[in-house]
């Protein structure tokens, strides 16, 4: 029996004590004996997992995955064909010019339309982790999109590749400045640069603190968070990053830019040895390459990137608030797969997905997590079977609106921070609520009127549509205006997978009972879609 | 969503559409400045604000104020190598209290800001548990700050106004609390980040309103013809009903404040216009809508204020020589129009005093192309108020291992941060006791105002 196994044997007895409350509730969830993976799905289920492992439910995948199971669905998504921007932009590039507004374009069409769902997801989510930003990236289009891809390629694979991957690409070298960045010079007093040094332990990895499996903090005797490093482990791991540069370059200054992996110029790398976390050694005397792989084994094998990469998955897929127990049961499948593989991503997205925390219908407040802003555009367009614009590829993806776009974020902190805590009630009960940081009185207001505009302003029903986005089509919804009931059922189950309170259940039932009779059907049923996209239930994916 | 209704929200909403479709805002916020005067004969007299200035990423304050002094110029030229601003470019000034300096090429106005007498500067001023001196730092008699040079953890201390890790509030958010009841409507936001989110101005009863780069928007489409009523009224019961989860009730809450402070704020700055001409920047946006708000005080009926603004881009790992000139020159032109703005269109130059945080400063040391995370700095007050042309506090050793700095030229500040921030949350009108509460470490050290504005 592997480990993910006996967690979702000991799993099912959870489900089992959650199903008996569920089930007075109204039968919407199966009960708990079969293994979660290969039991059958209710529709409500099936809905909520697309919404956690997927840009959002669409009707036809809805009743796909209830015809199918999770654990097939799961596979399914393993060997789709993985969906790449860089060399979607470099044949556009061949007929005109291409910008980032067409790379953000081409990220949301891949939301929108890719088959590859859950990799895309799960890039968006390490896009968010291993951070870099067109802001302060000038027009680097095509090694952006690189970027974009190499996260996607890599988001099942293992953890390890990906953090080399990272290190050695150009675009993450010109954002953390590892990019030309020269050993110490006596002469001019100058040291290596620390940037990616720090960033990569900081951010990337392990954290500021020692770890527990579960990613509490491990404490010394005066209850003192323990730090993983400090400042001397920075300058020393600077060392590691010297040297590198765009490959194929003539001279270490002199290179045309690419998206290839940084090559290394031996006269320009720190020599000797460099004593890294814990007092482990990289010896002296080896080559650039060497270093590296020393020091990128030293990080991957701390124990707190299990628990600290693993939580920020739950984070970005599932709850903002996982119970320890979960976190350390991903973290333990990061730490070893079953087959005593570390950082075998496709094993911890799984667990992730699989677990009995992620699967329970009726898990108690504070479970979830704030909906990602820029998400509820694409769950719009997706549940609503947006029609492509006519030149099948325009997507408006902007940047302002949502206060969050793809490869967009202000600094390597990404948008928000996942130890955010929104003032108030959320921070007075030791709640974290990271998506709230880009929620305000102003962006809250930006948001929804981009979500109005898009979908009022861009339905089928439209004599004409705008060019430059996808229509949504409402047409198969028009027809249960006449059916309030029926018709808000069918939002529930698109866009809350069967949650709706039975308050604003009847909300939107009286909105569309007191409609004017006359025309405009499409109008009436998207703005009924608009008060729901800007509700507080929406706001939280549960 | 549960079925009870909270009908003093609803009712707040309704009222609040209604003076709205009624054209009736304005006598209600005239009523507001009435009673804001009324207020201003008593405790709260007059009008104060403090303009916080967050330049994010670690500024490098070693050339934003340089040494000019032959000796010590030399020591920088030497230390800083390729990162040294040239002697012959720097824009000389002899402070009151000594000494021979230059600013950045790049800040004109902020000299001539200097030279008035309305800018002052405090030197390596960053984050202390207690006075430290190079020995106490390397013997581990005195604690060290928390995740020294790590920029999210020293950006929370400055924002919390101490060394102490963890803290839930910000310090101007806590003064806010102290002083919000000076204010005519205390249920108004006290504090405005036009600056994206911040803990500076999260209080334990206030907290910030936040408003975006392009002002205030309105929530779109439901003045639009068809089925809005309709609309309306759905919108309004599910915004007025109670929550099980506390996220929903989070953004239930933040879409009602984000609707009535629309209403309001927008109506009292389109009241108030300001003509002053701002610098098309990031930078000169926020502090334009800034100087708007202040502009409608009288009609907001705010007798004290906090604003958070800020600016990115200070992290200068590399690139540092055509990158830090760039954000100096937005920074010198932004706070240039801004106390043009203040003082010769508004004239509250004397009651407004705009300061800058960052989260440390730099190394003095050269990574080739740049500089990396440091500790102490120099920071910028600015007003009528301010005790200008003045050095507030000692200038670091120019050294990269001398006596105040502990490897690569990182700084032990000599100033705490929470002496700076106590002598402004002073200026504005919290009492002795009451900064103690919000600096808990103040009295560590010896001066608790620093003297720099009256």
């Amino acid at each position: 029996m592997n480990v993910w196994r006996a967690v979702l044997l000991a799993g099912g007895l959870a489900c089992l004590a959650v199903g008996t409350v569920v089930q007075a509730q109204g039968a919407r969830f199966a009960d708990g004996f079969e293994p979660v993976g290969q039991r059958s799905l209710t529709q409500f289920e099936a809905a909520r997992i697309l919404t956690q492992a997927t840009y959002g439910p669409t009707p036809a995948e809805i009743a796909a995955l209830q015809q199918s199971d999770l654990e097939t669905w799961f596979n399914n998504q393993l060997s789709s064909p993985i969906s790449l921007q860089r060399p979607f932009l470099e044949n556009l590039a061949a007929t005109q010019g291409v910008t980032n507004g067409d790379r953000r374009s081409r990220w949301g069409s891949i939301a929108i339309y890719g088959e590859d769902q859950l990799r895309q997801r799960v890039a968006w989510a390490l896009s968010q982790i291993l951070v870099i930003s067109q802001q302060g990236m000038g027009n680097d289009i095509f090694g952006l999109a690189e970027y974009y891809d190499l996260l996607a390629r890599n988001a099942f694979g293992n953890y390890r590749q990906l953090l080399e991957e990272v290190s050695l690409s150009p675009q993450m070298g010109r954002y953390l400045s590892h990019l030309r960045n020269r050993k110490a010079n006596p002469n001019r007093g100058t040291l290596p640069d620390e940037n990616y040094a720090r960033e990569i332990m900081q951010l990337f990895s392990i954290g500021l603190v020692k770890l527990n499996l579960d990613h509490t903090p491990m404490l010394d005797n005066q209850g003192q968070p323990l730090p993983t490093y400090d400042q001397a482990v920075i300058g020393e791991m600077a060392k590691i990053f010297t040297g590198w540069t765009y490959a194929n370059s003539e001279t270490f200054f002199r290179a045309e830019v690419n998206y290839l992996p940084m090559v290394c110029f031996e006269e320009e790398h720190e020599p000797g040895e460099k004593v890294l976390l814990d007092g482990a050694v990289v010896p002296a005397g080896q080559s650039c390459e060497e270093d590296l792989t020393d020091a990128l084994d030293i990080i991957f094998n701390h124990p707190n990137v299990g628990p600290f990469i693993s939580r920020q998955l739950i984070l970005k897929l599932v709850s903002s608030n996982p119970p320890p127990e979960y976190v350390a049961r991903v973290a333990q499948v990061f730490n070893n797969n079953g087959s005593g593989v570390r950082g075998d991503l496709e094993a911890v997205v799984r667990a992730i997905l699989f677990d009995p925390v992620a699967r329970g219908m009726a898990q108690p407040a504070p479970f979830g997590r704030p909906r990602e802003p820029l998400l509820k555009l694409i769950a719009m367009y997706r549940a609503f079977n947006a029609v492509p614009a006519p030149d099948g590829r325009s997507v408006n993806i902007p940047t302002g609106p949502y206060a969050q776009s793809p490869l967009f974020a202000p600094t390597v902190f990404n948008f928000y921070s996942p130890g955010y805590q929104a003032p108030g009630e959320i921070q007075q009960a030791g709640l974290v609520s990271p998506e709230f940081q880009i929620i305000d009185e102003g962006t809250i207001a930006t948001a929804a009127n981009h979500l109005f505009n898009q979908g009022w302003n861009g339905n089928t029903g439209q004599t004409n549509p705008p060019a430059n986005r996808p229509a949504i089509n409402v047409e198969d919804l028009i027809p249960l205006l006449d059916d309030p009931a029926v018709l808000v059922d069918e939002l529930d189950l698109r866009m809350l997978h069967g949650s709706m309170s039975s308050a604003l259940r009847q909300a939107l039932i009286a909105t569309v009972e007191a409609y004017p009779s006359s025309g405009n059907d499409d109008r009436k049923v998207y703005g009924l879609i608009h008060l729901l996209l800007v509700s507080p239930e929406f706001a939280v994916q549960r | 969503m549960t079925g009870i209704i909270n009908t003093k929200r609803r009712h707040f909403l309704r009222q609040m559409a209604g003076v709205l479709s009624a054209g009736g805002a304005y006598a209600t916020l005239g009523q507001l400045g009435m009673v804001n005067q009324a207020m201003a004969q008593g405790g709260g007299a007059g009008y104060r604000a403090l303009v916080c200035i967050y330049l994010t990423g670690g500024n490098d304050s070693f050339n934003l104020l340089v040494p000019r002094d032959t000796t010590r110029y030399n020591q920088y030229s030497d230390i800083r190598e390729n990162l040294a601003i040239p002697r012959e470019d720097l824009l000389a000034v002899s402070p009151l209290s000594g000494g021979n300096y230059g600013f950045h090429p790049s800040c004109p106005g902020l000299r001539s800001l200097f030279n008035a007498g309305d800018l002052a500067v405090v030197t390596n001023v960053g984050p202390l548990v207690a006075p430290m001196t190079k020995l106490t730092f390397e013997n581990g008699s005195v604690p060290r700050p928390p995740q020294l040079f790590s920029h999210n953890s020293q950006t929370e201390l400055w924002q919390s106004g101490s060394a102490i890790a963890g803290m839930a509030q910000g310090w101007g958010g806590l003064v806010a609390d102290q002083l919000v009841t000076f204010n005519a409507n205390p249920d108004l936001p006290f504090s405005v980040s036009v600056g994206g989110n911040n803990r500076f101005a999260v209080g334990e009863v206030t907290r910030p309103y936040q408003i975006g780069l392009d002002g205030l928007i309105e929530i779109e489409g439901f003045d639009t013809q068809l089925a809005s009523a309709a609309r309306q009224a759905g919108f309004d019961e599910i915004f007025a009903a109670a929550y099980d989860h506390p996220f929903q009730r989070e953004y239930r809450d933040t879409m009602t404040r984000s609707i009535e402070l629309e209403a309001l704020f927008s109506s009292a700055m389109a009241a108030n216009p300001v003509t002053t001409s701002f610098p098309d920047t990031n930078l000169g946006g926020q502090l334009e809508t800034v100087a708007r708000l202040i502009a409608a005080r009288g009609d907001t009926g705010q007798s004290r204020q906090i604003f958070f603004v800020s600016q990115g881009g200070y992290d200068t790992h590399n690139a540092q020589n055509t990158d830090q000139p760039e954000l100096l020159t937005e920074l010198n032109d932004a706070i240039t129009a801004f106390q043009s703005a203040l003082g010769d269109e508004l004239n509250v130059a004397d009651d407004v005093t705009t300061f800058t945080m960052s989260e440390f400063g730099r190394t003095l040391n050269s990574n080739g192309d740049g500089s990396d995370h440091g500790w102490g700095g120099q920071q910028m007050v600015i007003g009528g108020g301010v005790l200008g042309q003045t050095l507030y506090g000692t200038y670091p050793e120019i050294a990269l291992d001398g006596a105040d700095s502990i490897g690569r030229g990182r700084m032990i500040p000599s100033t705490a941060l929470d002496q700076y921030c106590a002598t402004l949350a002073k200026w504005l009108g919290v009492g002795d006791s009451e900064l103690n509460a919000i600096f808990p470490n103040l009295n560590e050290f010896a001066a608790a105002d620093l003297g720099f504005v009256l």
